[in-house]
């Protein structure tokens, strides 16, 4: 990471820089922002993987003859700290794009300032799926899959289960909210039968596990879907297993397989869920082996979720600019409509009319092995397999 | 007509009777001092007639106007200045400053957003301060003043507007012996100047003897004696319930 | 039926731990008067500690896992004493909003140096040994480790009431919380005592971070999670009521157990809903005793407002002038974070307002600036209305926001309506994150841009300018008019100002109104600046960091609030763009900013351009 301390009492009395014409070996600055201090079990990881990616570049030459340069802010899980970042990325470092954040308001807000200020940006990791539908705009591209295509693929897997009565658990806000509703209408969808007996919306690690456990227990449903995360799950899962909440009832849990969430339960890891996630320890395409080598030589640690997304981030963001042949908004725009990259997971695409990744993720079932959380049976899926149509997608931007 | 007249006033607090059927009249120009041992009702009564207090019955009224229960607000809008034992002023402000406030608020223009307070009353405030010998003090923030001082500008405030009665709760307490002798005088003089009632309470005897026209005398909240100082002096039941533990407290 | 009774245990167990961490800063206030904001942070320590010293101490064993527990309890003990010999003890009997903000200090250092000590990943600690089972009670399948919890609550209380009532310490502590003169005339050492009071509160809140472990992963959001809660219950319960604090633990966990049942999605706002419903009700809390509006604590030496004198004039003119040259020689950047220091200086100034000179404190500022925000922000996007217009609503929201809660909250005095105001906030704040259809959830509302003739950053930045500078210039006016001055005589002296026939109760009402107009104005223009409007707007850490600037700045001077919201803003911004560690370094220059200038920055210069002059 770049750190640059601005000149003391500048804030004051700056005179306008005059930005000279870029030099040939002068970098090709891209400013990333994320809650870096906010939820850093989640975002260093992240860091680690754009930051493997910058250093393969600029050994093998950067792009366009230039090295790349990241320059990157803390947005302190606050949004409205993201606009002031990203203002300073774009007027005082003069980066010609923007990438990352983690939060869905974080990544809206500088997503609603990249279109005010015609800049491009690619949102790594945030999962609202406002972000490019609802309200989508052209200059906001997005990595990682979103809640809608996670929840429709656990929702594929949950329609096969024998259960009727289901039940949901999910913090509440946003992201809890869109994915218990696009979990529930698909498998609705799928089967007409299934009855939805009970529902928890914890706020969000602030859990009452017990008192939230009792209640769902008490509407004896024969499968439950959780969206909890962080402290909430590792509560969610002690309570529950205690309460005996989880016996002969299947579970399926959104993310549940990701390192960066399940890992702090190592033992105690809920046998037999059905979870997204990252099986790194298993997962042997050349691709991702020589990306995990690398990663763990290089950061003394195995890959994360976010370690994904952040090297892939970087790379699709160099990928564009090669293809564009320049740094101009409207040329990186351009290149990365239909930019095809490929990834540790294999191709991916940034569709042209949604300017959604393909990128996909796994579904599998957790089990402990060694004392740690691991996948099993676990299969990619494809994002362009389960995203919504071009005609699905228009549909959803115009409601807006 | 008197200038105040109490009718069994009654205030209990919990089942214990502190004010148990209170009645007096002070007149305009008259100073009457509230006597007793502590736990008399003094306060409880001055608290009713000062408006912190609602009493349980009986009437207080005030220039032939019933002000029974008014608040305090309410009773400085009709003649009533007050002091407190211990001295309250607005601390954060200048001493002309308290004068200004105090006048503004009688005349309802309080409100006022449209003026700086600075330029508002001014010459009717150095008057009240001239007065009281504080105008040398006016632009001093009251923080700064001697206790003495504080007091002098608490009845200043009190005696701001003009008001018919001023009740004063004990108004000497915490003064030098030769500021309290000045500060009743002061007060002596402002009630025949115009024609102001004053109702005080007082531990000094001194004060008391020296400055008021008439005695009450409290005691388990019912007046036990009322009258002329000598009088009352001489009264043997006020001796064997009061003055004879005072004197004793007085001389040693 | 079996159903309400687990139910009803469970509620029990959470109460306890709400009720131990609660116990402490109940204590803590009791006796010191301290609104301890870093007490979440010492609950968070002990978690911390205890899953670090239980394993060291053996897991499996149940000597090891309750010996690591009352270590970590301890050691959290003695951090508690230090803080209170190096930082709170400068702080006593200086005006109640200080010490809250050096312990604000604490929260950001415990912050930091918590992830460098533990690093950023959850830690899941061991679970209680021979405890970690279900036992049969009325033929309930019950958690073990929850009856231990439900039965510890009550200990726990027994063991404080024994403390206080049967030992000379105990004589002591209820003396200081009951009386304090009465402590003078025992002739005790003040000092020994308020750290050993320290070392007790703190204590307890490690003892209930603690013995969280088997339920609670170590995590870095627990100081803030847990702190608000405990304010709650300390609040509902009568504040320095330990027996209180455990009723309104009980009250609170059971509503919360039963309310998820029947009303799941209430979860964001139930604890607060029944703060504002207990505090309507019963406004010293279950057990506590009245406590009146009482004279301001402010020290109240040479604060007398006077006109700004030349030079000052000159400054003001000049600092205009060197802001609006920013408009053509700095870039946008400069120009935003000079927009948002204007913003903030705006709303820390209606705080100031409303606190310094009207001596109302309020935890709550955040509402009226959340509602300008979203008051604007709706014009923009449900009515489609201009820039002009949505910062017309912006005020109004705020005001009439203000006018509603202030109602309700005006009438008490301290530190209940410091709560009051923190819990209205809090609502909003829960109808902004749950009001899809209006507010747009989390998500927010999004596109709420200046004007197109105000859409160039310079053009918008000379808007902010104008109507900051207004802002401001009319609420130092007002603060010299005779409103301002009657507010300010309600805060010298309830008593005197109703003797001289102002209606206090009205006049802090009316102040109270106008505070949130002007915290609305400022928030609207917050929405235009950033774009976009969240819940967050109306959180917790935007009253936080009102009070910070005005503290910073200083409390009893008008120019304060201004000079706060620059080095808070500035300063802020500045670290956050070079270091991830900005918070431990901010929260020290906070501590020190408190303790060795109370009066704040405005204050300060304020001292020594007099001392100069003589």
């Amino acid at each position: 990471m770049t750190v640059r301390l601005p000149p003391l009492g500048a804030l004051l009395v700056t005179v306008a820089m005059a930005a000279g014409p870029a030099a040939a070996d002068d970098p090709i600055r891209l400013g990333d922002i994320n809650s870096y201090t906010g939820l850093p079990a989640f975002t260093l990881p992240y860091r680690n993987g754009w930051q493997l990616a910058v250093e393969e570049i600029n050994a093998t030459g950067g792009v366009l003859g230039r090295p790349l340069e990241v320059i990157s802010r803390d947005d302190g899980a606050r949004p409205g700290d993201a606009v002031t970042a990203a203002s300073e990325l774009v007027s005082r470092e003069r980066v010609v794009l923007l990438f990352g954040t983690l939060l869905s308001n974080v990544g809206l807000a500088v997503s609603d300032f990249a279109r005010q200020r015609k800049v491009p940006f690619l949102a790594a990791e945030p999962l609202t799926d406002a972000l490019v539908w609802e309200e989508g705009n052209r200059y906001t591209f997005r990595l990682r899959p979103g809640t809608y295509v996670q929840a429709a693929m656990l929702a594929r897997e949950a329609a096969k289960l024998p259960a009727k009565r289901w039940a949901t658990i999910a913090p509440n806000y946003e992201y809890g909210k869109s994915a218990v509703e696009a979990f529930r209408s698909l498998l609705s969808a799928a089967r007409p039968d299934v009855a939805w007996v009970a529902e928890q919306w914890p706020a969000q690690f602030k859990i009452d596990a017990g008192p939230t456990v009792q209640a769902l227990a008490r509407a004896e449903p024969e499968a439950i879907y959780n969206v909890t995360f962080g402290a909430d799950l590792a509560k969610f899962v002690r309570e529950g297993k205690l309460r005996r909440l989880f016996e002969g009832r299947p579970v399926v849990s959104l993310l549940g397989g990701e390192p960066e969430w399940i890992d702090p339960l190592k033992a105690e890891a809920p046998e037999g869920w059905l979870v997204t996630g990252y099986p790194w320890y298993a997962l042997e395409t050349p691709a991702h082996v020589a990306f995990r080598e690398a990663y763990t030589k290089r950061f003394d640690d195995h890959p994360f979720m976010g370690s994904v997304v952040g090297y892939t981030s970087l790379k699709a963001i160099a990928a564009a600019i090669a293809k564009a042949g320049s740094t101009e908004t409207e040329a990186i725009l351009a290149a990365f409509r239909g930019l095809a990259i490929e990834s540790p997971f294999g191709p991916i695409t940034f569709r042209a009319f949604d300017q959604q990744s393909t990128m996909g993720t796994f579904v599998g079932r957790l089990t402990v092995r060694d004392g740690m959380p691991r996948m099993v049976d676990w299969k990619y899926v494809d994002g362009a397999a389960v995203l919504p149509s071009e005609q699905e997608t228009e549909r959803l931007r115009r409601e807006k | 007509m008197s200038l105040l007249e109490v009718r069994d006033l009654r205030k209990s607090f919990g089942g214990v009777a502190a004010v148990d059927g209170v009645g007096f009249t002070v007149a305009a120009g008259e100073m009457v001092a509230v006597i007793g041992p502590n736990g008399a009702g003094k306060s409880t009564c001055f608290n009713v007639l000062g408006g912190q207090l609602r009493p349980d019955s009986g009437e207080v009224v005030l220039d032939g106007l019933p002000v029974t229960g008014l608040r305090p607000e309410a009773l400085w809008r009709l003649g009533v200045g007050r002091t407190f034992q211990v001295a309250s002023v607005l601390g954060s402000m200048t001493v002309r400053e308290n004068v200004q406030m105090a006048l503004l608020a009688a005349n309802r223009r309080s409100w006022s957003l449209t003026r700086r307070l600075r330029n508002e009353e001014r010459r009717r405030a150095d008057a009240v301060l001239r007065r009281l010998a504080l105008l040398g003090l006016a632009d001093s923030a009251c923080a700064t003043l001697a206790y003495g001082d504080v007091k002098r500008l608490e009845l200043a405030i009190a005696i701001a507007n003009r008001p018919r009665l001023l009740l004063m709760d004990e108004p000497t307490a915490g003064m030098s012996r030769g500021d309290r002798g000045a500060l009743m005088a002061e007060v002596a003089a402002l009630a025949r100047e115009s024609a102001l009632g004053v109702l005080f309470t007082e531990h000094d005897m001194d004060v008391v003897f020296g400055h008021a026209d008439r005695v009450l005398v409290l005691h388990q909240g019912r007046v036990v004696a009322a009258g002329a100082p000598d009088a009352v002096r001489n009264d043997p039941r006020v001796r064997a319930i009061y003055l004879g533990a005072a004197a004793e407290a007085g001389r040693a | 039926m079996s159903f309400i009774l687990a139910q009803f245990l469970t509620g029990l167990a959470s109460a306890s731990s709400l009720f131990l961490v609660a116990s402490g800063l109940s204590v803590i206030f009791g006796v010191t008067r301290i609104v301890n904001f870093a007490h979440g942070s010492l609950s968070m320590l002990g978690t911390y500690l205890a899953v670090t010293l239980v394993p060291l101490f053996g897991v499996g064993s149940v000597l090891g896992f309750w010996g690591g527990v009352l270590a970590a309890a301890l050691c959290v003990g003695v951090f508690g004493g230090l803080l209170e010999v190096a930082i709170l003890r400068r702080l006593y009997g200086s005006f109640e909003l200080f010490p809250l903000l050096a312990t604000f200090g604490v929260v950001l250092v415990v912050q930091d140096a918590t992830l460098a000590l533990w690093g950023p990943t959850d830690i899941l600690g061991p679970l209680a040994p021979g405890l970690d089972g279900t036992s049969e009670v009325f033929g309930l399948a019950i958690p073990q480790y929850d009856l231990v919890l439900i039965a510890l609550g009550p200990l726990v209380l027994g063991f404080m009431l024994l403390l206080l009532r049967r030992t000379r310490w105990g004589v002591l502590v209820r003396a200081a919380t009951e009386d304090r003169e009465m402590l003078g005339a025992l002739g005790v050492n003040q000092k020994l005592l308020f750290t050993s009071v320290f070392v007790v509160g703190a204590f307890l809140a490690g003892l209930g971070g603690a013995v969280q472990i088997p339920r609670e992963p170590a995590n870095l959001l627990m100081d803030l999670n847990i702190i608000a809660e405990a304010f709650v219950v300390v609040v509902v319960g009568g504040l320095g009521s330990l027996t209180g604090a455990y009723l309104a633990a009980v009250l609170i966990g059971e509503i919360q157990a039963f309310g998820i049942v029947l009303f799941p999605e209430i979860t964001l706002v139930i604890v607060f809903l029944v703060m504002a419903v207990v505090l309507a009700v019963r406004p010293w809390g279950l057990l506590g005793r009245p406590e009146p509006v009482a004279d301001s604590t402010l020290p109240a030496g040479a604060v007398v407002l006077r006109p700004m004198g030349k030079v000052g004039r000159l400054a003001v003119a000049a600092a205009v002038a060197t802001l609006a040259a920013l408009a053509w020689l700095a870039g946008p950047y400069y120009q935003q974070v000079a927009s948002e220091i204007l913003v903030f200086a705006l709303f820390a100034a209606s705080l100031q307002f409303v606190t310094g000179v009207g001596g109302i404190i309020t935890f709550g500022h955040a509402a009226y600036f959340g509602l300008g925000a979203y008051g604007a922000a709706l014009m923009v996007r449900h009515a489609g209305l201009p820039m002009e217009f949505a910062l017309l609503a912006a005020p109004a929201a705020g005001g009439i926001g203000a006018l509603l809660f202030g109602w309700f909250s005006v009438r008490l005095g301290g530190a209940y309506l410091a709560m009051l105001t923190l819990a209205f906030a809090q609502i909003l704040w829960s109808a902004a994150s749950q009001w899809y259809a209006v507010t747009g959830g989390d998500n927010g509302i999004l596109g709420v841009w200046p004007s197109p003739w105000a859409s160039d950053p310079a053009t918008f930045f000379l808007v902010v300018l104008v109507v900051c500078v207004a802002g401001l210039a009319g609420l130092r006016w007002t603060a010299h008019t005779p409103f301002g001055y009657a507010l300010r005589a309600g805060r010298d002296s309830p008593r005197r100002s109703a003797a001289i026939g102002i209606d206090v109760g009205t006049r802090r009402w009316a102040g109270f109104a106008l505070g949130g107009v002007f915290a609305g104005l400022a928030g609207g223009l917050y929405a235009f600046l950033k774009g976009s409007v969240f819940p967050g707007v109306l959180a917790i850490p935007t009253s936080v960091d009102g009070l910070v600037m005005v503290l910073l700045g200083g409390i009893q001077s008008l120019t304060g609030p201004w000079i706060g919201a620059a080095v808070f803003v500035g300063l802020k911004t500045l670290l956050a763009s070079a270091t991830d560690y900005w918070r431990i370094i901010l929260g020290t220059v906070i501590i020190l900013a408190v303790t060795g200038f109370p009066q704040g920055i405005a204050g300060t210069l304020a001292d020594w351009t007099r001392r100069e002059g003589r």
